[in-house]
């Protein structure tokens, strides 16, 4: 840092007058204006903003981005038409606290499970700060009826988290993706869904300018905004949970099969028996994904015929001379 | 490791509320909660005890004492409550409780609590802010997680049904566990089996049953491996097999790539699921080595081809 100013010397120093700057503003009755705060705010015994005006200015411009950076809103306001046009600050305590309604212990006790999902992340000192901050409201945590489950989220990188605070902020976004070819896309971003097992993003495609799901193990390296926040809108009837089941429920069919007795137990627990035959039992079955739901069939191999749909029927047909044949 | 002036600022101002909440907390205590060292925690008291409202008399210092190591806070000024909470910080905890939610079923109170809890958390922004969401497949399809969870807390061993995709089997067997745990949308819950002798893995979604065996306080530290000997199999795969790579990550070392081939190394314990999982993929997916593997896959593949071809 080119700051050759005393009090810029050491980090304890601007610590103390980042601190002393809360103090004053928190204790402001009246906005209080540049000259009163370079005035009043002092570092032990001498005044925390030193030297010439501008090298006052920049440095006290550089502590009001540094407190909203931790979230700590500042108010400006009192300009005075009749007198001058100098703003003055203050930090209002309702804003400055945390103020969280009825939080109860179970709920304090969830936050803490669920900050075990960061735990790896870069997200990881974010989250165990705010726990430390709820946990200073004066509620104890009760953990008895919210369990002992951990979390993990191993995708191993920060596109989940980067691409959440693109949705927040309406920022375009763009990624090498691995679909049928490696390909670039450039997408404005509608939402995040968990679904059977992996995480996908949802959001305008902006080639085809339709909506598509990309699969985020899928997504080569880390994503990259492009462009400016607030650059497209997500329509107000938008919804991801509704969007991934509307792709789910159009291929939604029954499969007729038959098992042979006593086999493909974790099969047959999720389906309907219809009727008994000879050392066989014929079951209807929900799937949604033809592919994915042959592939489970394949798993019993010679213990589970599918009967119908036709469909099913040939592509497992199908797959199983490609493999014999090999 | 230099720490920027900011990171130190929001430490220091959420010790003060912290302590109040704690009277009496020892330096070491504070250390351990704040993830840094004893001698830095003094360092931020000692930078607290000079800082207060503009006069900076006595009247108007944050004061602290630290007998022996005990902490109090004598006189807050005006730091007596936390800091808010970032927009950041509420979308890092908003994310992780859809991400809790996702280990219980639709009907768990848990779930509707959580729904509150996030409608809370988004009210201390102006803002409300994205949400990701859990298209739910019922994480706990048989109600066993309460059993499992009371397990853990008692130190209890269980006796589970567990429905075996590897072996097809429904087996009963009494298990000490010893971690659950959500990863990507399914719950695991690791345990000691003793009907094998080893540390194991089960589903969640595939114990149907689990009952807690009162007076059963499970002997601490089993040892021994339990495992059977990893075997690797080279496959090579190609772009329509990739879903398997990406389900089983854990296992699998890519060797080399050509165009769309990708050559694989796969160490397994047990064949026959590693065959069961990849008759499903076609000929996306073909064994190189060894060789009597690649033949067992096609002989299965043979056996189940005879329902299709009367």
């Amino acid at each position: 840092m080119a700051s050759n100013t005393k009090s810029e010397s050491s980090a304890g120093d601007k610590t103390e007058r980042l601190i002393n700057l809360v103090l004053a503003l928190l204790s402001a009755k009246k906005f209080l204006t540049k000259s009163q705060i370079f005035e009043v705010v002092k570092v032990r015994g001498e005044a925390a903003y030193q030297g010439a005006i501008e090298s006052k200015d920049r440095m006290f411009e550089r502590d009001k981005d540094d407190l909203r950076g931790m979230g700590i809103h500042i108010e400006v306001g009192g300009l005075d038409p009749l007198f001058d046009d100098e703003a003055g600050y203050r930090i209002k305590e309702s804003q400055y606290a945390l103020h969280m309604p009825e939080l109860s212990p179970e709920e304090l006790a969830a936050l803490s499970i669920a900050a075990t999902f960061w735990r790896d992340s870069a997200l990881s000192g974010d989250t165990q700060s705010a726990l430390r901050r709820l946990n200073s409201l004066g509620i104890p945590a009760d953990t008895t009826n919210v369990g002992l489950i951990e979390l993990r989220y191993d995708t191993g990188d920060q596109n989940l988290e980067l691409l959440n605070e693109a949705i927040d902020s309406r920022t375009k976004v763009s990624f090498e993706y691995s679909g049928q070819h490696l390909s670039k896309k450039l997408i404005s971003p509608y939402g995040l869904v968990l679904w059977n097992g992996f995480w996908y993003l949802l959001g305008e495609d902006a080639e085809l300018t339709e909506v598509r799901m990309f699969k985020l193990v899928r997504i080569v390296g880390l994503v990259s905004t492009t462009g400016k926040k607030g650059s497209y809108q997500i329509p107000t009837d938008f919804s991801a949970s509704h969007y991934v089941k509307s792709v789910m429920n159009e291929d939604q069919q029954v499969a007729r099969v038959k098992v042979r007795n006593g086999t493909s137990i974790t099969l047959t627990s999720q389906g309907r028996e219809v009727s008994l035959d000879d050392g066989w039992t014929i079951f209807d079955i929900q799937f949604d994904s033809l592919v994915s739901f042959a592939r489970t069939i394949l798993w019993y191999g010679a213990d589970v015929e599918v009967l119908t749909p036709s469909s099913l029927r040939d592509y497992i047909h199908k797959t199983l001379i490609e493999v014999a044949g090999g | 490791m230099a720490e920027t002036a900011i990171d130190r600022t929001k430490r220091a101002l959420d010790l003060i509320p912290y302590v109040l909440e704690r009277p009496g907390i020892t330096i070491q205590d504070l250390a351990s909660d704040f993830a840094v060292s004893e001698k830095q925690i003094r360092a931020d008291l000692d930078l607290l005890f000079v800082c207060g409202l503009p006069g900076y008399s006595p009247l108007e210092l944050i004061d602290i004492s630290t007998d022996d190591d005990f902490v109090d806070v004598l006189e807050p000024q005006l730091l007596d409550h936390p800091r808010n909470l970032t927009r950041r910080e509420v979308v890092a905890l908003v994310i992780a409780l859809e991400a809790l939610a996702a280990s219980r079923n639709s009907s768990d109170p848990l779930r509707a609590m959580i729904t509150q809890l996030q409608r809370k958390l988004q009210s201390i922004l102006d803002a409300p802010v994205a949400k990701p969401e859990v298209v739910n497949t019922e994480a706990d399809p048989h109600g066993v997680l309460t059993a499992i969870e009371k397990a853990l807390s008692l130190n209890c061993e269980l006796e589970v049904e567990y429905l075996s995709a590897k072996s097809d089997s429904r087996t009963v067997r009494r298990i000490a566990p010893s971690r659950i745990y959500m990863q990507n949308g399914s719950g695991y819950l690791q345990a000691w089996c003793y009907n094998s002798e080893g540390e194991r893995t089960f589903r969640i979604d595939r114990i149907v049953r689990a009952d807690l065996q009162e007076n059963s306080q499970s002997s601490e530290n089993h040892v021994g491996s339990g495992r059977d000997a990893v075997q690797s199999i080279i496959i090579n795969i190609r772009a329509g097999a990739r879903e398997f790579v990406e389900r089983h990550q854990g296992i699998c070392t890519v060797m080399s790539v050509t165009g769309d081939e990708t050559i694989l190394r796969v160490d397994v314990e047990d064949t026959n699921w590693l065959l069961r999982t990849l008759i499903g993929y076609g000929s996306a997916a073909r064994i190189e080595e060894p060789a009597e593997i690649a033949t067992q896959l096609s002989a299965m593949a043979h056996e189940a081809l005879a329902l299709y071809t009367r």
